[in-house]
């Protein structure tokens, strides 16, 4: 690999929203101000789970399955001798 | 004498990849050092499995394995992170917005968005369906934290995706499925 940013290491804050003035004023430090109706919560539950289930249903790539094998043969090697 | 309860491991290991590489992404943002940290938990996850208590959650334990895999790789690059993150931030921005409605691009944009603490929560409990409890166990946080991230996770990308709730239902333009709330207002 050579990448050397792995972009994708996100630090606790993302300064780069556009509505950080809107949403600041619209939620206090304990995040119980819900001020979402049940439809909302319901619909961004669903897109949550659809995006979700999306990424669950990639192909998976051999090397991990591969990976696991030579992990337990390594092992039946070095213990599994006299069983 | 551990061969057979070993296969078994490595069946029920290899069922949860999917959901392990799912978690890594939104971890990690990318798919190249998602998988690298999924691999990192398996040959975690198999030197230690002596130490996973049979019958206990597996799934959790190796979410577990991977958080934690994934926030002492980050502590290690700390230095790094800061300008990768504004390009990464960028290239993210350039797909997706544009299109005028919610549509799964502008989902995974906001979900983007969110600090990671709070994309991590929703994560755990609203896609991967743990308890409270055992996601702030994972996270090593009070279940009331817990709780409060989920929370202001649903506020924020309700209001990044101009869905604001029943005071306000935000911009219309931005929401045009047929049913939504927005079109109920007419």
């Amino acid at each position: 690999m050579n990448e050397k940013k792995p972009g994708g290491t996100q630090p606790m804050h993302q300064g780069k929203q556009e509505v950080s003035d809107k949403s600041s004023s619209m939620m206090h430090d304990d995040g119980f101000d819900q001020h979402l109706t049940p439809e909302s919560t319901d619909m961004i539950g669903k897109q949550l789970r659809k995006v979700y289930s999306d990424m669950i249903a990639e192909p998976l790539p051999d090397r991990f399955a591969d990976l696991l094998k030579q992990l337990s043969s390594v092992d039946s090697k070095n213990s599994g001798q006299n069983s | 004498m551990t061969d057979s309860s070993g296969a078994v491991m490595q069946r029920e290991l290899i069922a949860l990849v999917p959901n392990l590489r799912a978690f890594a992404k939104s971890l990690s943002g990318n798919p190249d050092k998602a998988d690298d940290l999924v691999q990192e938990t398996l040959i975690k996850a198999w030197k230690n499995r002596d130490k996973f208590a049979e019958g206990s959650n597996l799934k959790a334990w190796l979410f577990t394995i991977l958080r934690n895999t994934f926030l002492s790789e980050r502590r290690k690059a700390k230095h790094e992170v800061e300008d990768a993150d504004g390009v990464y931030a960028g290239q993210m921005s350039t797909h997706g917005e544009q299109s005028g409605h919610m549509d799964m691009a502008d989902f995974r944009l906001a979900l983007d968005k969110l600090p990671s603490e709070q994309r991590e929560a929703l994560i755990l409990i609203g896609a991967e369906g743990f308890s409270y409890e055992d996601a702030a166990l994972m996270c090593g946080c009070a279940i009331g934290t817990m709780k409060s991230r989920v929370n202001r996770a649903r506020n924020r990308l309700a209001d990044l995706m101009g869905v604001s709730g029943a005071a306000d239902f935000g911009p219309d333009h931005h929401i045009d499925r047929p049913g939504s709330i927005a079109s109920a207002r007419s």
